[in-house]
């Protein structure tokens, strides 16, 4: 139902995003969370075209039928696997899940989550600088949800992250880049440090406006999931989040403030004078 | 008595498990698909056989979930 061109020039092998060194030639980072089923996921990755997932670590349900089948749907994508560190609410726990996160995935990769507030799951910043430079110094290459502040951010980067997840709006709420200045500011001051919109996202266009701002990805999950249907959904992001990126790329117009038209204004019929 | 993942087991059961590898041997099918902690901390696979399980303990096993 959802076919797509086998070339539909969304995958620009020139244009790569670089995180740790490492190349993607996806720019949308997909969650695994909330799908009607396991065939939604698959379905929605596939669609979208992405180069990591983000899942997640939870106890294992006694006898872990359904854990299996998880673990056999991520080796089915071949996608690289973002683990996240949801749930945590300390630097203990934040930490040594990252560490079981590690031995599981059998991967540096790590996006550090340690929430500070339950009503917003807004990140705690004192407590995310202090995991992100433990995890740091193990050697982990972290990725860490992060409100817009700027300050926070350049604390994080100078303990030794070398991507930043700032947050659009709350997770879940969809209510998309709540603080468009906050969001500009901190891709000026951080021009070579890859930005990544984590979290808020509620429909395509947010993701453009995110691109044409020169954020260099987006990490998304519940606007796919929750979709009346998440495949087409995937497809739709993949699009906007491509032609925010070239649009970013070919250089916006200049704003003004006064009218200007865009016909010519000389020879125009029945004028008194030909100018 | 000690706990895996919140749920008391029962003194009947825990005198046959030693080592934190009997432990997951005994609530996981694929123990090698789980990671391990111990009262809060992480512990590595290659230590489960020789990390003795004491009264009380609190036993996390922990597997791959969907997330975002």
């Amino acid at each position: 139902m959802h076919k797509q061109p086998e070339n539909d020039g969304t995958s620009n092998r020139d244009d790569l995003l670089y995180i740790y060194d490492k190349p993607f030639s996806s720019r949308l980072l997909l969650g695994t969370a909330r799908y009607p089923s396991p065939h939604h996921i698959q379905e929605s990755v596939k669609a979208s075209e992405t180069n990591m997932i983000t899942v997640s670590l939870r106890r294992e349900t006694s006898g872990g039928g359904n854990n299996a089948h998880f673990r056999g749907l991520l080796s089915a994508l071949n996608v690289a696997i973002l683990p996240n560190t949801a749930g945590c609410h300390t630097v203990k726990e934040a930490v040594n899940t990252a560490l079981m996160a590690r031995e599981l995935f059998n991967t540096d990769f790590i996006k550090l989550e340690v929430i500070g507030h339950t009503g917003t799951l807004q990140p705690d910043p004192l407590a995310t600088i202090e995991a992100a430079k433990i995890l740091c110094d193990q050697g982990f290459k972290v990725f860490p949800y992060i409100t817009d502040d700027l300050v926070i951010c350049e604390k994080l980067v100078d303990i030794g992250c070398k991507v930043l997840m700032p947050w659009g709006a709350p997770i879940g709420t969809g209510k998309g880049l709540n603080n468009l200045y906050a969001l500009r500011q901190l891709r000026s001051h951080f021009p070579n440090i890859p930005l990544i919109i984590d979290a808020g996202i509620g429909t395509p266009s947010d993701a453009c406006i995110a691109m044409e701002l020169g954020y260099d990805a987006i990490l998304l999950n519940t606007a796919v999931a929750r979709a009346g249907d998440p495949i087409q959904m995937a497809q739709a992001f993949k699009y906007a989040i491509h032609a925010g990126r070239m649009a970013y790329l070919s250089g916006t117009m200049p704003m003004r403030d006064t009218a200007e038209a865009s016909s010519p204004e000389f020879g125009t019929a029945f004028s008194p004078f030909n100018t | 008595m000690f706990y895996i993942n919140g749920e008391k087991i029962t003194d009947n059961i825990t005198e046959k498990l030693t080592t934190l590898h009997d432990a997951c041997q005994y609530f996981s099918d694929d123990s090698e698909a789980v990671a391990t902690a111990l009262n809060g901390l992480f512990v590595p696979k290659s230590l489960r056989q020789t990390t003795l399980l004491s009264d009380g303990d609190q036993i996390e096993i922990i597997a791959p979930i969907e997330g975002g």
